[in-house]
């Protein structure tokens, strides 16, 4: 699964270990799933989507997308 | 339970250690006269209360571990699944692979399957760790 998590992680300037905080995981988890070497569940990406105050497929899609 | 912390899980987990190997400390320590002029039953007793204590101490341990994993991280919690996976694949393999080597070469052996197969369970889960978190770095 792709994402654009450094992308929008630059824009609002929070670093992998502020947005790790925001919703209350690792920094080695928001590294992973940066990476693309790791799946959020979807708990974790619907806290990531409201940080970013955008939809989950806005954020996380598919490669064949 | 899920809200318990179960605090001080290093310190039982290094008391559990310690009282499991005590019996064998304690009678590495006499010599064999007072070995075998003690009554039996206080050796017995020496070792009941010692595991049993080390017991409780593991078996704390264990809940504590499980229940810190299952509220910490999630990609701590895949990485500790699946390192599970592979350490629980690999007592297996071993386990029908020792059954027919002990039976066929040496029966005797077969006392210590349980113990052998630990050790192997915790080796393969500490190397499973390392593989998984390789993965995800």
């Amino acid at each position: 699964m792709k994402n654009v998590l450094h992308i929008l992680r630059a824009e609002k300037r929070y670093s992998q270990d502020d947005l790790a905080k925001l919703v209350n995981v690792s920094r080695q988890t928001i590294n992973a799933i940066e990476r693309e070497k790791y799946d959020p569940s979807l708990p974790l990406a619907l806290k990531i989507a409201k940080v970013f105050d955008k939809k989950v497929e806005e954020i996380f899609f598919l490669e064949e997308d | 339970m899920k809200n318990f912390s179960f605090p001080y899980k290093s310190i039982v987990l290094i008391f559990s250690a310690v009282m499991i190997f005590l019996p064998i400390f304690f009678i590495g320590s006499l010599s064999l006269d007072q070995i075998t002029n003690s009554n039996p039953a206080n050796l017995r007793l020496l070792l009941t209360v010692s595991t049993l204590l080390a017991t409780i101490g593991f078996i704390y341990c264990t809940l504590g571990y499980h229940f810190q994993i299952l509220r910490g991280d999630e990609l701590k919690l895949r990485i500790h699944l699946e390192a599970l996976n592979i350490s629980f694949t690999t007592s297996l393999v071993f386990l029908f692979a020792l059954i027919f080597v002990f039976v066929n070469f040496n029966p005797t052996m077969l006392n210590y399957l349980i113990v052998i197969l630990a050790a192997i369970a915790i080796i393969a889960y500490i190397i499973g760790v390392e593989l998984v978190k390789r993965k995800y770095r």
